[in-house]
């Protein structure tokens, strides 16, 4: 059914492939940048991906202005307001991201403090009130499950006033995504297979929530063909370069599709544990997953039939009743991460992720007033989130 | 030498305006007797800071309302954009404005399809004051239509009498 009005935005320019770093300078070129600042982690410095993303731009007029290594796996806006004195003091004129979710969503609030000129995040944080973009940005993602590279929402926390700053707006999507497979070959495999049920959540999600249309419903199918094909090459052997870049594209896919169609329960209650209690994304994801399903299952099972074709293939589909279609979906998520479990360890509990039932209540108040709970297409209050987190527990 | 181009003013929409700010305060007035009335509208918005002022109208200038938390109950501050609000609701258009206040979509439909921007906390704030429009709209709009726009009814401590009396002739 196509939806009675929808919108849909990717701006994004992608560069995917072999060789793709080496066309970052010809794109900053076409924003008249020459000194961009290069934010990342201690971790990518470390293992040379920084370097390798400075190296891309050698023998151009591109200068590095500056390398910004200290961020933390969560955005906080001290390091924003960080590195945007260190931007202004060394006179930089664009940012190339390299990095996951944290350096991204990092990366979004200095364009946001830089183009709205401002050094305090909170009078800018809501939905579609933020001004268009002006300094050029680039995003190297070094995970392929995010998909950041492509989405127009950024969270940063802020401990001293100890708020969770959402910001939603088209107009922090990035000028340039590279997708490149030196970012993404030295992930391991529990990594791997954390990251892309991450982008199988966002996939899933986008296809079943309120605002789903019929371009995000095309990107997320694309995606999760892409990770049933791929995601069991990319964790058995990561040195698969067909595997890691069809990765890569899988979570830009899903990517694009949840910055327009939304996330849903399974992203509530995963933040809301990742909030509580540090438990690592992709696990709470992969883990949360099934049971997000069953609780949506009455309101969306005719979208869940549909995904059986790209989850489980064409023949699961074809020799699968329609009436099963649904419920046979469900099954083939549970399968995949017990496959996971199996081959790299995999968590498919909360209690194995430091979740602890004394937390529960925390846990469910913080999903509740989660911003993806207004486009879950089954209305949840606290005490279903405590019947969600009893069963994955 | 004349322009041969004229400018083209679109229509002041003064019908669509002044309906927009019939219902708002309406709204306003409806938020403030729900809080006055019922225990779930009132333990959404005890989490929010005592003087928290929440404004909903149609950007840039058109109609608005606001309400402010005193206690455990809000207060309607009339028909106008609070300049301090700490969150802002604004419908892109009187048009998105009227298809949320005449109930023909939800507020949840609204933020699906984009139709207002959100300045302020969507945690702390923002996702408490979605939970008491949907307590709100099943008061004020008639059963037939609140039920087809909420997903699902939600817990209510009151009667739609109660609200309605105190909306119309005040707490």
């Amino acid at each position: 059914m196509i939806p009675s009005y929808y919108e849909f935005i990717n701006s994004v320019k992608i560069l995917s492939g072999k060789n793709a770093l080496e066309n970052i300078p010809a794109e900053l070129r076409g924003f008249e940048a020459r000194k961009p600042i290069l934010l990342t982690d201690k971790m990518l410095v470390k293992i040379g991906l920084a370097q390798q993303v400075a190296d891309a731009c050698g023998g151009s007029e591109i200068v590095i202005g500056a390398m910004y290594d200290d961020i933390p796996p969560d955005s906080s806006v001290e390091v924003v307001n960080d590195i945007v004195r260190v931007y202004r003091e060394t006179g930089c004129d664009s940012v190339i991201a390299v990095g996951g979710g944290s350096v991204i969503d990092t990366a979004k609030g200095v364009c946001i403090c830089l183009t709205e000129g401002t050094d305090d995040l909170l009078d800018h944080m809501g939905v579609d009130i933020l001004k268009r973009r002006k300094t050029p940005f680039v995003v190297v993602p070094t995970t392929a499950g995010t998909g950041s590279e492509v989405t127009g929402v950024a969270v940063i926390a802020n401990p001293a006033k100890n708020v969770k700053m959402e910001f939603v707006s088209a107009n922090i999507l990035p000028d340039v995504a590279v997708l490149d497979v030196r970012m993404t070959k030295s992930l391991p495999p529990r990594l791997t297979a954390s990251t892309g049920m991450d982008a199988l959540v966002h996939a899933i999600e986008a296809y079943t929530c309120l605002q789903r249309n019929p371009l995000s419903d095309a990107h997320a199918h694309a995606a999760i063909n892409l990770i049933r094909k791929y995601l069991p090459r990319a964790v058995r052997d990561g040195k698969d370069e067909e595997a890691r870049l069809a990765m890569a594209n899988a979570s830009l896919l899903a990517g694009v599709a949840f910055s327009n169609s939304m996330v849903g329960i399974v992203h509530a209650v995963g933040h809301a544990c990742g909030g509580v209690l540090r438990a690592p994304h992709g696990d709470c994801m992969a883990i949360l997953l099934p049971y997000g399903m069953e609780y949506n299952l009455s309101a969306v099972s005719e979208r869940y039939a549909e995904l059986l074709l790209p989850l489980a293939g064409p023949e699961v589909y074809a020799r699968t009743s329609a009436s099963q279609r649904a419920e046979k979906s469900i099954e083939t998520v549970r399968e995949m991460s017990a496959e996971y479990s199996r081959i790299c360890g995999l968590p498919t509990k909360l209690r194995e992720v430091g979740v602890k039932k004394e937390d529960f209540s925390a846990i469910a108040r913080a999903a509740v007033n989660d911003g993806a709970m207004i486009v879950n297409p089954v209305e949840a209050d606290e005490d279903d989130v405590l019947g969600i987190l009893e069963k994955a527990y | 030498m004349a322009s041969a181009y004229r400018e083209i003013r679109p229509p002041a929409k003064r019908f669509e305006r002044s309906c927009v700010s019939v219902l708002l305060w309406f709204v306003g007035r409806g938020f403030q007797a729900a809080a006055h009335v019922d225990k779930h509208v009132q333990d959404e918005v005890c989490g929010w800071k005592d003087g928290t002022i929440i404004a909903i109208g149609v950007a840039p200038c058109g109609p608005h309302m606001s309400v402010r938390k005193t206690g455990n109950r809000l207060r309607f501050l009339g028909n106008v954009k609070a300049p301090d609000a700490d969150a802002v609701i604004e419908f892109k258009s009187l048009d998105a404005a009227l298809l949320v206040l005449t109930g023909q979509i939800g507020i949840d439909r609204a933020y699906a399809e984009h139709r207002f921007s959100l300045k302020g906390d969507l945690f702390s704030i923002g996702m408490p004051l979605v939970r008491c429009l949907y307590i709100v709209e099943s008061y004020l709009f008639p059963k037939s239509i609140a039920k087809k726009i909420l997903k699902r009814w939600p817990k209510r401590s009151s009667s739609g009498f109660a609200v309605y009396f105190h909306t119309i002739f005040g707490v």
